[in-house]
């Protein structure tokens, strides 16, 4: 009985928190929890769309708005009132008033966490792309410098050679006339 | 929208929980995620133009500075440019906005373990 007691608890904690997750390229050590957490936040998207599911078909059985506005919880209330039947009177009585509480207290709402990561991811994602373009310009421009720096000097090279030959030929032509 | 009309006021997170279980709370996430902070980002009393939070509880990374912060609150609230926001710290004072949120966990965090932030707009500069 404690450990099925045990269990809504975690699982409450798992649906009210929200994980915020920044990527510090800095230290690669904290690169594997990240990893773990993404793993975390996949198991707790999973169990908050079964949750999400049942609460359908019990939301239709509770008239009250706020049950149905916390569809995790409703889980833990019947988890609550199936240990509450076989408990005492006194107990049934402190265990529901408990179980109201948690549901007016907790204001969950698991739908709400993959858009906000998407929202977040994409801004960087973008930023890394300009910044790579930037780099690919530079890169463009030395590699264009390279190659007409060169060029240039030969083309000079060769036109000082040209007009010397033809300043000599025509010096001989003037002799001889 | 339909259960802040049918709540207008609800109670804060000290009060909605005793010391008792938010100190368990605390120790279990701080099991679970050694390297994340609990915070609890919750509306100022008066404030009259901010709209209200989904959630009240974040686990946010140590490393994360004030300014990165407010700009992730600011992204889920989906806030104009030109609408103020303040993030007070147990609803007194504004943290330097480059302090990780590490040192502000080591100065400012409750007996309970959590790390109490309050936002708000404008008015409260004059209410104290």
């Amino acid at each position: 009985m404690s450990t099925q007691k045990v269990i809504p608890k975690e699982e409450s904690l798992h649906d009210s928190w929200v994980e915020l997750h920044f990527d510090s390229s800095s230290e690669h050590s904290e690169d594997t929890p990240a990893l773990s957490d993404i793993m975390d936040l996949e198991k707790m998207l999973l169990e908050a769309q079964r949750e999400s599911s049942s609460s359908s078909r019990t939301s239709s059985h509770c008239s009250s708005p706020r049950r149905v506005q916390t569809p995790p919880l409703i889980n833990t209330a019947v988890f609550n009132t199936h240990t509450i039947a076989q408990g005492e009177v006194v107990l049934e009585s402190k265990q529901e008033a408990e179980a109201v509480a948690r549901i007016s207290d907790w204001s969950s709402r698991p739908e709400n966490i993959p858009p906000t990561a998407f929202i977040i991811k994409r801004p960087k994602r973008n930023r890394i792309c300009n910044t790579n373009t930037d780099k690919d310009d530079k890169e463009i421009d030395r590699d264009l410098l390279k190659l007409l720096l060169p060029s240039l000097v030969l083309t000079h090279i060769l036109m000082l050679g040209l007009g010397i030959c033809i300043g000599r030929r025509l010096s001989t032509q003037c002799s001889t006339i | 929208m339909p259960p802040f009309e049918k709540t207008p006021h609800p109670k804060p997170f000290k009060q909605r929980k005793s010391l008792a279980t938010r100190k368990q709370e605390v120790a279990g996430i701080r099991t679970k995620f050694p390297t994340k902070i609990p915070v609890i980002i919750e509306r100022y009393q008066r404030e009259k133009f901010l709209p209200p939070l989904d959630k009240t509880k974040f686990l946010v990374p140590q490393e994360l500075t004030m300014t990165q912060f407010v700009t992730i609150i600011r992204n889920r609230m989906t806030l104009m440019p030109n609408q103020a926001f303040y993030l007070l710290i147990n609803n007194s004072g504004i943290a330097s906005m480059s302090m990780t949120m590490a040192q502000l966990y080591k100065d400012h965090k409750d007996e309970d373990g959590f790390l109490y932030m309050t936002y708000a707009s404008q008015e409260m500069f004059g209410h104290r």
